[in-house]
C-alpha cells in the first residue's frame, strides 16, 4: 500500500494491487517527517485499467479475446487497482509525503483511539467497523463482548474492535439521540443501548408506545457464555393503572397543558376560565364540583340572585345552595363571563380523562420504588395516554432529582434520597416537537436538555423524523446514534447536528440495517458501528395473517371434534344435533352455520354426502 | 469567414476529385482477382479454442514490445527526449523473480557534453545521409545538419532499446510468440547489429516474432498488378488497394516466393471490424507458422478495436509516458529558472 497522486495536509488516496481497502479502516501512513500519522478510509474504489467502462473511444472488449489471453496467462482480472481516499484523524501542517508506504495498525497502535473504556466500564453497543485485520492481538476482555446477528447466517462471532460507549462521560456531554427510519436497526439500537443500561444498574424510565420494551425473552440461538437474564433488572408499568396523576399536585397551568394535550386545542375562555376557577390542591372532586356549581348558577343566574334577597323564605338546605352559588357568581363571574358551555367544555374533558384513568392515586410511586433498586422502568400506553403521562412522570422525578442535589449542594437536610436517571423514549418528535406544535412534556424535556446535567438527568431520543424534533434538544444531545436516512431533510439536520462528513452522509440511505454512525463528543470522532446482536428480543407478534390462518383452523378443528360423534347426519334433521354439538363445540351454533359447517367438510373430502329418499345425508368418508 | 469559405470550396473540390476516380474503379472482384494471381491467396483466419491456444503455446507465454518517445522543450539543440521501452508477458520470469517485464528508459539531451560529441560523431559517419552538408564555418548549416543527424540518431536510439528490450525477454520469458509494435524493416533498418542479435536469440529459443502494423505504409502491390486495374486509385498506395478488400478475419497470404519485402515475410490482413487493413511481418525461417500465429492473433483482438491485438494495445497503454507524467517529473527534477531558459516553448505561452 502506498500514497499516490496528489496529497493534501488532511486526505490522500492509497493504493494497493492485492489488498481491497475497507470502509472505516484506520491505517498508518509511514511519513516520518509527519510522525507516522493515523488516517481513516472514507471511501474505496476498485477499477480495473484494461476493463474500462464502454464508451465511444473504450469498447468493452469481447470475452473471447480475454480468454485467449487467458490460454496464455495473462488474468486481466488481477490488473485489478483498488484504490482508498483516507482522512488523517489529525490535520498537519504540510500535505502529506508523496509515495509513503501504508500499513495497517498493530492493535496497540490505536488502542487509545478506538476503546475509550472498557467493556466492564462502559456500554458495549456493537463493533467498529473496518477493525476487523487491527483486532487481531487484541486483549481477552475486549474480546467475545459484541455478537453480531446477519440474518442469513444468524448469531456470529464478533468481527472486529468493540465500540464502547463511555456513559460516565455524560455529566460534560449528555443525552443521546438514536435517529433512523423504519426497518434501519433503530428499535435494535434502542434495545442494545436499554440493555446496557440495566446491565451497569442505571435507573430509567423508558415510555413505550409499542409495548415492545420487555426483556424476558431471550434471543434466540445465543451462545451459552453471551446469554444473560435481565428478568430482575426491569419492571413494566401500565399508564393509567400502575401509575396515575395526583390531581392534587397539578397547577392550573398543567390543567391546561393536560386538557390540551388530551383534546388537540382549548379555547382562550377555557383557559382563563381553569386558571381562574383553579386553586392549588384542588382534587378532582373540589374542582370539578366548583365548575358544575358556577355553571350552574350562571344558568340560573336570576333566580339565584332572587332567592339570595329573599332569604328569610328558604328552608335550611336551600339557603346553602343559594349562597354557595351566589358566591362563586360574586367571585367568577367577571372572570369566566356569562356563558356557563365554557365551563362545561372543561368539565367534559376533565371528565374523560378521568374516566380514562388519569387521575388516580397511584402517583408515580411505583416508578420511585423501582428507581431505588436501580432498575428499568418501562411505561406503556398509548401515544395519546403516554403524552398525556410523560410531562407528569418525568417533572415529578427531575424535581425530585433537583431537590435532593440542590438540598445537598446548599447544605440542607436531606429528606430523601433519590438516585440519578435516564429518560428514554422512542417516536421523541411527539413529546417534544420542533415549533409551535404544543406538547405537554416539551418544556420539561427542554429544561432538562438544558440543565439536566447538573443533576444527572439524561435523555434517550429515538426518532425516525429528526427535522421534526426540537431544535434546542436536537443541539443538546452530545452523541448520536445515526441509522439509516431516507430523507433529505433528515440528513440535512443530521448533517448540521453532527461532525458526519459529507462521504459518510451520502452513505446514510444505503446504510445496512444494524449499522450506524455514532457521532460523539465523547469519542471525539465518527464511528461506523455495527450493533451488537441483543440478547433479549421483543414479544413475538404474530403476524395478523398468519394468525387469521391459524385462528380459523383452530376453530375447524374444534368443530370437526364436536360433529365427529354425531355421524352421520341426515340434513332434514339438523336441528336434532344442534344442541349435542353445540354443547361438545363449547358454543351456541346456528342451524345455518352447522349447515354451512358440513358443507365445508365434504368439499374439504372429510365428509361424503349421500343423497337418500330423505334429503342428504353426511357420512364420514 | 471569407477564408474558411474558400476552404470550404476547395475541399468540395478536392472530394469531387477522388469520387470521380473512385467511380472509375475496377470491381473489388477483379481487384481480389488480381491479387489472387499475383500476390497470393486469400485466407480465412479462425477464433481458436482454449485447447487450440494451448497445444500452440505449449504452456510458453506471449511477449510485447512497444517503446515511446517524448520530447520536451522546443527547437533543436533545447530539447529533451524521454526514450521508455517495455517488453511485457503474459507470465511471470523463468528465473523465479515473478517479474512480467522488462522496461528499459533512457535520456537523451544535446545539451550534455557527452550526448552532443554522440551527435557529432553520427554526423560525421553519416554525411552521405544528409541532405544538409554541415560546414563547420557556417553556422546554420552546421546547426541544420546536427538537427537532422539528431533525429536520425533518436530514431536509432529508440529501435536499440525496443531491441534491448526484446532481447532481454526472449532470455527472460521465452515465449512462444513475441509481437512487435510495427514492422520489421524499420528494426532492421535502425537496429543494424542488434536486430541480428534478436533474430538469432529468437530462432535460438523457438520465439516466432511478429512486427504487428495496424496502417500499412507500403506501396508495394501496384507493382504486381496490371495498369488497369490501378486506373481507378489515387496514387495506388498498399493501404488504398487494400482498404475494404478483406473481409473481418480474411488475410493475404502472400507468396513465399514472390515476397512483398526481401528480407521478410509479410501478410496483409484485416483482424477487427475497420475495413482498413493491416499487415504482420515475419521471419522467413519462420513461415511454417504464420498460419497458427495469425489465427491467434485474430483470437486475441477484439472485434470492435483499431484491428492490433489487445496485448500490444495493453503493452502500448503502459509504455506511454502521459504528458501529465513527464510535466511533473521535469519540473519537480529541472530547477524552474532552467526550464524557462532552455526549454519553455513561447507557444506554450499562448494566451488563447
Amino acid at each position: 500500500m502506498q500514497i499516490v497522486g496528489t496529497t493534501t495536509q488532511l486526505e490522500a488516496w492509497v493504493a494497493s494491487r492485492t489488498r481491497k481497502f475497507h470502509i472505516n479502516e484506520i491505517l498508518i501512513i509511514e511519513d516520518s517527517e509527519h510522525r507516522d500519522p493515523k488516517a481513516e478510509v472514507v471511501e474505496t474504489k476498485t477499477f480495473n485499467k484494461y476493463i474500462p467502462l464502454a464508451s465511444e473511444q473504450n469498447n468493452f472488449v469481447d470475452e473471447s479475446v480475454l480468454r485467449g489471453l487467458r490460454q496464455v496467462g495473462f488474468e486481466i482480472e488481477d490488473e485489478e487497482i483498488n484504490l482508498a481516499k483516507v482522512r488523517l484523524l489529525e490535520e498537519l501542517a504540510t500535505p502529506i509525503r508523496v509515495g509513503a508506504h501504508v500499513r495497517v495498525p498493530q492493535f496497540f497502535e490505536v488502542e487509545k483511539l478506538l476503546v475509550k473504556r472498557r467493556p466492564s466500564e462502559g456500554l458495549t453497543f456493537g463493533v467498529i467497523q473496518g477493525t476487523r485485520e487491527v483486532s487481531q492481538g487484541m486483549p481477552e476482555d475486549l474480546q467475545h463482548v459484541a455478537l453480531v446477528f446477519d440474518k442469513e447466517t444468524g448469531v456470529g462471532e464478533q468481527t472486529g474492535v468493540p465500540f464502547v460507549f463511555d456513559y460516565r462521560s455524560m455529566d460534560q456531554y449528555p443525552h443521546i439521540g438514536i435517529f433512523g427510519g423504519s426497518g434501519s436497526g433503530k428499535s435494535f439500537g434502542l434495545r442494545v443501548l436499554l440493555e446496557e443500561i440495566m446491565l451497569k444498574q442505571v435507573p430509567a424510565v423508558v415510555f413505550d408506545p409499542h409495548f415492545e420494551m420487555t426483556f424476558d425473552q431471550e434471543f434466540p440461538d445465543l451462545p451459552d457464555h453471551y446469554r444473560q437474564s435481565f428478568k430482575k433488572k426491569f419492571t413494566v408499568l401500565d399508564a393509567g393503572t400502575d401509575i396515575g396523576i395526583e390531581f392534587s399536585e397539578l397547577i392550573s397551568d398543567d390543567i391546561v397543558s393536560l386538557l390540551r394535550a388530551s383534546s388537540g386545542s382549548i379555547t382562550d375562555a377555557m383557559e382563563t376560565a381553569i386558571k381562574s376557577v383553579h386553586k392549588s390542591r384542588d382534587s378532582y372532586l373540589s374542582f370539578s364540583t366548583r365548575l358544575a356549581n358556577l355553571a350552574e348558577a350562571l344558568d340560573n343566574e336570576q333566580d339565584i340572585r332572587k332567592s339570595y334577597k329573599e332569604q328569610e323564605y328558604l328552608n335550611p338546605d336551600e339557603l346553602e345552595r343559594v349562597r354557595t352559588l351566589h358566591d362563586l357568581l360574586v367571585k367568577y363571574k367577571d372572570k369566566v363571563g356569562a356563558f356557563s358551555g365554557t365551563l362545561r367544555s372543561v368539565m367534559r374533558r376533565l371528565h374523560r380523562l378521568e374516566m380514562e384513568g388519569v387521575f388516580t392515586s397511584a402517583g408515580t410511586k411505583l416508578v420511585e420504588e423501582a428507581f431505588m433498586k436501580r432498575q428499568l422502568v418501562v411505561i406503556r400506553g398509548s401515544m395519546y395516554f403516554l403524552n398525556v403521562f410523560a410531562f407528569y412522570v418525568v417533572r415529578k422525578l427531575y424535581r425530585k432529582r433537583r431537590d435532593y442535589r440542590d438540598s445537598i449542594q446548599k447544605g440542607k437536610p436531606i429528606e430523601e434520597k433519590f438516585p440519578p436517571f435516564v429518560i428514554i423514549t422512542d417516536e421523541a418528535h411527539n413529546f417534544a416537537p420542533k415549533g409551535d406544535v404544543p406538547a405537554p412534556a416539551k418544556g420539561v424535556l427542554k429544561e432538562i436538555a438544558q440543565e439536566g446535567r447538573k443533576y444527572g438527568v439524561f435523555l434517550v431520543f429515538a426518532t425516525q423524523r429528526p427535522a421534526l424534533l426540537d431544535d434546542t434538544i436536537t443541539a443538546q444531545l452530545s452523541t448520536k446514534l445515526v441509522f439509516r436516512t431516507v430523507r433529505s431533510v433528515d440528513i440535512a439536520v443530521i448533517k448540521e447536528e453532527t461532525d458526519i462528513t459529507p462521504e459518510e452522509a451520502a452513505r446514510l440511505p444505503y446504510l445496512s440495517s444494524g449499522t450506524a454512525f455514532i457521532s460523539s463528543a465523547i469519542t471525539g470522532r465518527t464511528n461506523s458501528v455495527r450493533i451488537r446482536v441483543s440478547k433479549t428480543t421483543s414479544p413475538h407478534f404474530k403476524n395478523p395473517f398468519e394468525e387469521l390462518e391459524e385462528g380459523f383452523a383452530e376453530q375447524d378443528a374444534k368443530l370437526w371434534e364436536a360433529i365427529e360423534p354425531s355421524l352421520p347426519i341426515d340434513a332434514s334433521n339438523l336441528n336434532a344435533y344442534l344442541t349435542e354439538i353445540s354443547r361438545k363445540a363449547g358454543r351456541l351454533l346456528t342451524y345455518n352455520e352447522l349447515e354451512h359447517a358440513l358443507e365445508d367438510f365434504a368439499e374439504q373430502g372429510l365428509l361424503d354426502k349421500i343423497s337418500t329418499p330423505f334429503g342428504a345425508r353426511y357420512k364420514k368418508a | 469567414m471569407s477564408g474558411l469559405f474558400t476552404l470550404a470550396t476547395q475541399l468540395q473540390e478536392l472530394n469531387q476529385t477522388l469520387a470521380g476516380k473512385h467511380n472509375d474503379r475496377a470491381s473489388r472482384h477483379a481487384v481480389r482477382a488480381g491479387l489472387e494471381t499475383h500476390v497470393g491467396e486469400f485466407k480465412m483466419a479462425r477464433k481458436m479454442s482454449d485447447v487450440q491456444i494451448r497445444d500452440l503455446f505449449q504452456g510458453q507465454a506471449l511477449v510485447g514490445v512497444d517503446g515511446s518517445v517524448n520530447q520536451f522543450g522546443g527547437n533543436y539543440p533545447y530539447t529533451i527526449q524521454l526514450f521508455k521501452a517495455l517488453a511485457k508477458s503474459t507470465m511471470p520470469s523463468r528465473d523465479g523473480s515473478g517479474r512480467t517485464s522488462v522496461e528499459k528508459v533512457e535520456l537523451f539531451s544535446p545539451l550534455r557534453k557527452d550526448d552532443y560529441k554522440k551527435i557529432r560523431e553520427f554526423m560525421e559517419e553519416n554525411r552521405h545521409n544528409l541532405t544538409v552538408t554541415p560546414q563547420d564555418e557556417q553556422e546554420i548549416t552546421r546547426e541544420l545538419a546536427e538537427g537532422q543527424a539528431y533525429a536520425m540518431l533518436m530514431d536509432q536510439n529508440m529501435v536499440a532499446l525496443e531491441l534491448d528490450v526484446a532481447i532481454d525477454a526472449l532470455k527472460q520469458f521465452q515465449p512462444r510468440v513475441m509481437l512487435m509494435d510495427g514492422g520489421f524493416s524499420r528494426l532492421k533498418g535502425k537496429g543494424g547489429e542488434k536486430w541480428d542479435e534478436f533474430v538469432e536469440t529468437a530462432l535460438l529459443y523457438g520465439t516466432v516474432i511478429v512486427g504487428v502494423i495496424e496502417e500499412v505504409g507500403s506501396y508495394r502491390l501496384q507493382s504486381r498488378l496490371d495498369k488497369q486495374l490501378l486506373e481507378g486509385f489515387v496514387r495506388g498506395h498498399d493501404r488504398e488497394i487494400l482498404f475494404g478488400l478483406l473481409e473481418q478475419g480474411e488475410w493475404l497470404k502472400t507468396s513465399i516466393e514472390k515476397p512483398i519485402k526481401n528480407e521478410f515475410y509479410t501478410v496483409f490482413t484485416r483482424l477487427s471490424d475497420l475495413p482498413q487493413a493491416g499487415a504482420c511481418d515475419f521471419l522467413r525461417e519462420q513461415y511454417d507458422q504464420v498460419d497458427d500465429v495469425i489465427d491467434f492473433l485474430y483470437t486475441v483482438t477484439p472485434d470492435k478495436s483499431r484491428g492490433i491485438p489487445l496485448w500490444l494495445d495493453i503493452v502500448d497503454a503502459e509504455v506511454r509516458l502521459t504528458k501529465k507524467q513527464i510535466d511533473l517529473m521535469i519540473k519537480t527534477n529541472l530547477d524552474q529558472a532552467h526550464i524557462e531558459t532552455f526549454f519553455r516553448p513561447q507557444r506554450e505561452r499562448r494566451d488563447f
